[in-house]
């Protein structure tokens, strides 16, 4: 790094530094601010899922439950009959 | 899906962006008469060039929503809008931040080059309040499209208009005017394309986030019992609504 620091040219950053510097600045801020608002879309999103994956648990649950009742109530049946 | 290639599209943003930042910088010369504060528009000419192809390309898109009436159109044409602009905002700053270096104004209101940006850049600003007046999801992307159609010819239009104009500071990067030197060229297209890329790369991000998001939705949806083939519960929204089943690329 030092040595390709070496190499390349110094740059003039006289009088119109800062303005180049600012409008590269602006570019990168754009992008960052972006990135940022994924960042929090993405965050939201996995919320999100993590709340369907607790609902699908739940009706998973809820599903066995009624199989097992089902399955409880139907041998009873069975046996009444005869 | 429309997340497909996206990393590899990353990577050659990232890649594109590096090269060209090289350029500007280590091997493009300086110009004569302004110097190192020319080396602003290898940033502002493309973000320039980018927004205002973006919003063409946004009433393009629009154009096949309403022949097609697919809302995967409408989606693009939003999302395409929705990043030319903030490409259009970057174009405004940058070139104040150029205008108060070279001219000593941030800006000025006698260029028709300026000031036709920022009309268009207005213009485009009322898109998105547009589509928010409008509750009903067919009848906003319908009304959008024909928005982003008019002021899609608004903008090729006011181009050439201001070309046509005879009184201007603003100076001119490209066609028979300007006499841009060989590296100082490469460097210009690097960029565009470098930029360019930039653009793609969101407009897919924006795209693959909205389409996970109606995903996302819809399971809910089946979750809590609802059918999930209504749009009706998503609330009023500027963006289009997209069904979860569309699979498609940018």
């Amino acid at each position: 790094m030092a040595l390709l620091l070496a190499e390349v040219p110094a740059l003039p950053l006289n009088e119109a530094g800062k303005y180049v510097a600012a409008a590269y600045i602006v570019l990168f801020v754009i992008v960052l601010i972006y990135v940022a608002i994924m960042a929090i879309r993405l965050s939201r999103m996995e919320r999100d899922l993590a709340e369907l994956l607790e609902l699908s648990q739940q009706s998973d649950s809820e599903h066995e439950d009624e199989n097992r009742a089902a399955s409880s109530i139907e041998p009873r049946a069975e046996s009444s009959a005869v | 899906m429309y997340g497909r290639g996206l990393r590899s599209l990353s990577i050659l943003t990232v890649a594109a962006m590096a090269l060209a930042l090289a350029l500007v910088f280590f091997y493009a010369p300086l110009e004569a008469e302004q110097g190192f504060l020319q080396k602003i528009f290898y940033v502002h000419v493309p973000l320039a060039i980018i927004a205002l192809c973006g919003f063409v390309l946004g009433g393009l898109f629009a154009i096949a929503h309403l022949r097609t009436r697919d809302p995967r159109w409408d989606m693009r044409s939003y999302v395409v809008i929705h990043m030319s602009l903030i490409f259009a905002i970057g174009t405004l700053i940058t070139g104040s931040i150029w205008a108060k270096g070279s001219w000593g104004h941030w800006w000025v209101w006698s260029e028709p080059t300026l000031v036709s940006f920022l009309i268009v850049f207005l213009l485009y600003a009322t898109y998105q309040p547009l589509r928010f007046a409008i509750e009903d999801p067919e009848r906003q992307a319908r009304y959008a499209s024909v928005f982003a159609i008019t002021a899609g010819a608004f903008v090729p239009m006011n181009f050439i208009a201001v070309r046509l104009s005879t009184a201007y500071l603003h100076p001119r990067t490209l066609g028979s005017s300007s006499n841009l030197p060989g590296s100082m060229a490469l460097t210009l297209l690097v960029s565009m394309v470098a930029l360019a890329l930039l653009f793609a790369t969101m407009c897919k991000y924006e795209l693959t986030a909205k389409h996970t998001r109606a995903q996302v939705r819809a399971l809910r949806r089946r979750l809590s019992g609802d059918d999930g083939r209504s749009p009706a519960g998503r609330g009023r929204s500027a963006a289009p609504s997209l069904h979860p089943s569309t699979r498609a690329g940018l």
